[in-house]
């Protein structure tokens, strides 16, 4: 296994960027560090009409300060030496025009050093990279690890491989009885993106650099869609989409089109990994997103305080962004990086501890706000937008069942294994889960009964929170498929997406394990 | 480091072999972001984060021969200040030549005369900083105001967007855009509501209004019941149908034509067997401070009010110069507002229509899929009505809906209003957003409610 190297010549632009900071620490309170990031990306897709590119690069430096109040930033992608002071100078000029506000507390914070952030439990993949006794105005590069060089692949490599994947749809839609006038859409899209970032603050200097790469394949019948998304921080490796993956993808589709409404009630439902990943994320996921709770948004901060239980023994959610190996590949998770966009170190973190919440994740601004530690949750959309709480990898953790002893569990009932889409309530305590369609289960049998919504479209899983969590009836292993203990350390989480409170879009991943619930309402 | 002017690349890009035509679009962003919150125990307000934003953006869609007879590549690029203009150029066609589209010609010139269109607020324009200290005065004076429910938090985010877009025969056309965003959360005893608005003009926009409803609103979840499942005549509001109404547009747009999309055709029943209120949707870029305001296209054609259903019946497909060429069609608008036109009804009229009716306060999050129609989410607030009279507060259970079957007996408001949605982020052309006017009120017929 290889890793992503540090970029020099980025390096070398976050020593200019460092250069600068003096300037903005107009007094010996002020906390003053810089963030910077480069992403370049390239999306190839291919239909059954065209080959389409999008070459995208965002790039820009966020200088921050906090006062003991507030967190100030000045962002710019003017990344010249000139665009760069003239930046400083306009957030120097800012904030020599601050004013304490009245009633608000002071909340002073110095960075902490490498020795400080060596104390607390780190994963290995970590440790490894920091090299001992390193000095605050030396690198520590963080990068990841890949079998298959991304970089490596040529264009006409990347459009012949999609050709490739799209020849196979067509095949396997043949085999599965779909004919080339049912198969009106099919799209295979390449996600390659490299993304280095840096943070600079007066104790540490760090970079990293991720691969992330993404296979997207979609079909349409009529108007319904079915889809598969494989991807993780890494190599080619992350893209491997087995035949067998594809022909379900086509199966469900050519079922969905024939499929059933549901009549909107209250059933068993067995829930994939991805949907118990929508799950957690969307329960104590947002929930425990320290500056909802510092803004009193949510019910989480109030309930954690009195120790009252938010769902039963298998209600164990935890967020990760330390997940470099995903279930059971070697692949870094969706939502992994090493250090946050504030320079926080990558933890594992319990969220809600066998129905017990636990400390919230946090930012900076959060995390003294509610005067509990940082976790390396401080995320952006991109150097243009500000900074909040934002979720990594949230999943629950693994059962001890398999798949097959799940649905004999069942009995009757549905899996739903498709998600879309989902929605927070962290002050009402409630929640959507939404479900693309419902598999019928008979007996611990699938009986190739599909259905959709009431009204022909998605499904919704609502309900009090507390009491859906108090509803998990069992959860598989994350080898759902054997009864040998499992080898794999964290489920497997999917690639997905958040957009916090309808705004802001980051990269999340969502997992967990198959979970059998009991008694939810679906319409 | 290198550091290359717009001319340069336009020129290189006119001197390049290989590329046979292009578009340039520039983006220039300011943008001021305060987040304010209740300080933990104390009460005061504290501005949690401060920001202040510059930058530029610069794409270009290039076009390149691939040597297929009536097939051609293209690529959409961002470039880059600080990166070698040549290298990225050279990827860039590298790239687009790994392309395959039919091929279509863009426009040789731009229109004769371009009207001028209202697309920003002249006040944001000139002097961003005191409108953001007077929002920011106003957001002070409405936390300090006494009301039952508490203060939790608010964002004010205010923008300017000035874009050019170059096109490789010489035209330039260059448009400013105004951005404001404001939301506020309020807590009751039990619950919360965030009431957020987007707006492109101030006159659009009363911090007052958005407080007051956040506030207001978040006393009503105190008092609600599980909402009881069944079939409901139900009243949306603009935020509804604004994303409803723009997914219905979709069905008549060229692009879902070509690629064989569902879509109906010219002379086709928008709703089969529609009776009630019969829909008349048209595009109109030309319509002042809205977030798809536009005089041209992103390929430089005109863009004029075009009327895309009359009546329940399609009278057009919304098609630019690319996809008309492909479908041998005339090119029309594909920019501007849904605009829907007004029922005759009052809000109170509809309510008092069926002896239940189900008013959506606010969803979750209203989940569309343009292709089916269809439509679903949580109700986050709703009032049930009994005969015309408010009977209570609702929460909770899911609403599944569907544009060909709800909207079979529909029922609009003559109240008409401006509903306007932004995304963040830089992206090629003139950046429109998401813009609704149309009947403040929809009342859909049988409505699944999961309870």
């Amino acid at each position: 296994m290889k890793r992503a190297q540090a970029s020099k010549e980025f390096q070398k632009f976050g020593q200019l960027l460092r250069k600068f900071l003096p300037r903005l620490k107009l007094k010996p309170d002020f906390y003053v560090s810089v963030y910077a990031e480069k992403k370049f990306s390239t999306s190839f897709s291919i239909d059954l009409k065209k080959t389409n590119v999008t070459d995208n690069i965002v790039s820009g430096a966020v200088f921050r300060v906090w006062d003991g109040y507030s967190l100030y930033e000045q962002a710019t992608d003017d990344l010249s030496e000139e665009g760069i002071k003239k930046s400083v100078d306009k957030m120097a000029k800012r904030l020599r025009e601050i004013k304490i506000p009245e009633g608000t507390s002071f909340r002073p914070y110095q960075g902490a050093t490498w020795a400080e952030r060596a104390k607390v439990q780190l994963e290995q993949e970590i440790v490894t990279q920091i090299p001992a006794h390193t000095p605050p105005d030396a690198w520590v590069h963080f990068g990841v690890r890949y079998e298959i060089d991304p970089t490596d692949e040529s264009r006409e490599e990347t459009v012949a491989r999609l050709k490739q994947e799209l020849s196979r749809i067509q095949k396997c839609a043949r085999e599965v009885g779909l004919s080339e006038a049912e198969l009106q859409y099919a799209m295979v899209r390449n996600l390659f993106a490299v993304e280095e970032s840096i943070f600079i603050d007066e104790q540490v200097m760090m970079s990293q650099s991720l691969y992330r790469c993404a296979l997207t394949l979609v079909t349409m019948s009529g108007g319904e869609r079915s889809y598969i998304q494989e991807g993780g921080l890494g190599g080619l490796e992350a893209v491997r989409i087995p035949d067998k993956k594809v022909l379900e993808m086509l199966s469900d589709l050519k079922s969905i089109t024939k499929a059933e409404r549901l009549h909107p009630g209250v059933y068993k439902v067995l829930f994939g990994p991805y949907l118990t990943g929508v799950l957690a994320h969307e329960a104590f996921g947002h929930s425990q997103e320290g500056d909802t709770c510092a803004r009193g948004r949510s019910k989480a901060w109030e309930i954690s305080r009195s120790k009252q239980k938010v769902g039963n023994h298998h209600a164990t959610i935890l967020n990760n962004p330390a997940i470099y190996e995903n279930g059971t590949t070697k692949v870094a998770a969706w939502g992994s990086y090493f250090f946050d966009e504030e320079g926080w170190l990558a933890q594992e973190q319990i969220l809600l501890r066998e129905g017990k919440l636990e400390n919230p994740m946090t930012n900076l601004s959060s995390a003294l706000r509610l005067g509990i530690p940082r976790t390396a949750n401080g995320k952006r959309e991109s150097w243009a937008n500000g900074v909040y709480t934002r979720q990594t990898n949230t999943y629950f953790t693994a059962g001890r069942h398999t798949l097959d002893e799940l649905l004999l569990i069942m009995k009757d009932g549905y899996i739903a294994e498709v998600t879309a889409g989902g929605m927070e309530d962290p002050k009402g305590m409630g929640i959507q889960v939404g479900v693309a369609f419902l598999k019928e289960v008979k007996g611990g049998k699938l009986t190739g009964r599909v259905f959709k919504g009431p009204a022909g479209g998605d499904i919704q899983l609502t309900g009090y929170t507390p009491d859906i969590l108090n509803k998990i009836v069992a959860k598989s292993k994350i080898e759902y498929w054997t009864k040998d203990a499992d080898r794999a350390k964290h489920p497997f989480n999917d690639t997905g997406g958040c957009g916090k409170y309808h705004k802001e879009f980051v990269r999340a991943g969502c997992g967990g394990t198959y979970m059998l619930l009991d008694q939810v309402t679906l319409g | 480091m290198s550091l290359w002017r717009l001319d340069h690349l336009k020129s290189k890009l006119s001197r390049k072999k290989e590329i046979k035509s292009w578009i340039v679009s520039t983006e220039h962003l300011e943008r001021r972001e305060r987040y304010f919150m209740q300080e933990m125990g104390k009460g005061g307000l504290v501005v949690d984060q401060d920001r202040d934003v510059e930058g530029e953006a610069v794409f270009a869609r290039i076009f390149v021969d691939i040597g297929k007879e009536g097939r051609q590549g293209e690529i959409v690029k961002r470039f880059f200040k600080t990166l070698s203009l040549d290298e990225q150029i050279d990827s860039a066609v590298q790239s687009a030549q790994q392309t395959d589209h039919e091929v279509w010609t863009m426009p040789t010139a731009l229109p004769e005369s371009v009207p001028e269109v209202k697309s920003y607020d002249p006040k944001i324009r000139e002097d961003l900083e005191s409108v953001m200290r007077e929002l920011t005065n106003k957001i002070g004076e409405e936390v300090l105001k006494k009301r039952k429910a508490s203060f939790n938090s608010s964002e004010l985010f205010i923008s300017n967007h000035t874009r050019e877009l170059h096109f490789h025969h010489g035209g330039v056309h260059r448009s400013n855009q105004s951005r404001i965003y404001l939301e506020a959360a309020y807590s009751g005893k039990k619950d919360e509501y965030l009431s957020r608005k987007w707006a492109v003009g101030l006159e659009d926009l009363s911090v007052h209004e958005l407080f007051e409803e956040a506030a207001e609103r978040s006393l009503s979840i105190d008092e609600v019941v599980k909402t009881p499942g069944g079939v409901y005549p139900v009243l949306v509001d603009h935020e509804v149908s604004g994303l409803i109404m723009n997914d219905a547009a979709s069905w008549m747009s060229g692009a879902n034509v070509y690629m064989k999309f569902p879509h109906r055709n010219v002379g086709d029943d928008w709703v089969t067997g529609a009776k009630g209120d019969l829909i008349t949707m048209s595009l109109d870029p030309t319509l002042g401070l809205m977030a798809d305001t536009s005089a041209l296209s992103n390929s430089g054609a005109l863009q004029t009010f075009l009327k895309l259903i009359e009546k329940n019946k399609v009278k057009t497909w919304s098609t630019d110069n690319q996809y008309a060429q492909y479908l041998k069609t005339v090119p029309t608008s594909v920019r501007g507002s849904v605009v829907v036109s007004p029922g005759s009804t009052t809000k109170a009229d509809m309510l008092k229509k069926y002896p239940k009716v189900l008013e959506i306060l606010q969803f979750s999050a209203l989940f569309t899929q343009p292709t089916t129609g269809t439509f679903s989410s949580e109700i986050r607030l709703g009032l049930l009505y009994e005969n015309g009279k408010p009977s209570k507060f609702v929460k909770g259970g899911s609403l599944s809906g569907s544009l060909f079957e709800n909207f079979t007996n529909a029922t609009f408001s003559k109240e008409l209003v401006k509903h306007n949605e932004f995304e963040s982020g830089f992206g090629f052309g003139t950046g429109g957003g998401r813009a609704y006017y149309g009947p403040a009120f929809m009342l859909l017929n049988d409505v699944s409610v999961a309870g």
